[in-house]
């Protein structure tokens, strides 16, 4: 079961996100490429400052934007938890989603 | 940049490499030498682990239980007591 944990600022954008542990192939393929997508998209085509740390054995990516906000990086981060609560919708018994 | 790895959050086997995944060399052992066939002494007749083919008259059994020629002769398959097989090789001018 894959758990993604996600804060939200005042406004309501997601400014971080915790996706841990394993899941079976197909979901872990998209969580995968959905997280992994997102974080390298923000770097590549946006000026958000971001804290991102993440270990392939232990399975787990966190991330936190840092101050000032890049409106980009908010986008490409609704468009993730968009795809993730998708995922969560078809496999509910395979991620589970917790907004703090 | 993070490594676009689709198996990035798949159940992993235990951490680290698998468990399996190795085997040794087809050693491709068995007959080298055909019934009836001549062969000069030293060749080898017959490669095994143990004696599936007990060594007949002038037959050696190497140490690895290779069975080889002794002498130059043709190769002979036979039946030894019930349920054994044994090879043995006859020169050829004092062939039974």
């Amino acid at each position: 079961m894959i758990s993604v944990e996600i804060t939200r600022d005042t406004d309501g954008n997601i400014d971080s996100f915790l996706v841990k542990n394993h899941g079976d192939s197909y979901v872990c393929g998209a969580v995968s490429m959905l997280v992994i997508n997102t974080v390298n998209s923000i770097e590549t085509f946006t000026k958000q400052g971001f804290d991102c740390d993440y270990e392939l054995d232990g399975a787990y990516v966190s991330f936190a934007l840092k101050e000032p906000r890049d409106e980009n990086a908010a986008i490409l981060l609704k468009a993730m938890h968009l795809g993730l609560t998708g995922v969560r919708e078809e496999y509910p018994d395979e991620i589970n989603m917790k907004e703090m | 940049m993070i490594k676009l790895n689709l198996q990035f959050f798949a159940h992993k086997k235990g951490v680290g490499s698998t468990k399996n995944g190795r085997d040794s060399n087809a050693k491709s052992l068995g007959a080298k030498r055909a019934d009836g066939q001549f062969v000069l002494a030293g060749n080898i007749l017959y490669t095994q682990r143990g004696t599936k083919i007990h060594p007949g008259k002038n037959v050696g059994r190497g140490s690895n239980d290779n069975l080889f020629a002794k002498v130059d002769g043709k190769v002979r398959y036979e039946r030894k007591g019930r349920d054994k097989k044994q090879v043995s090789v006859y020169p050829v001018a004092l062939e039974a």
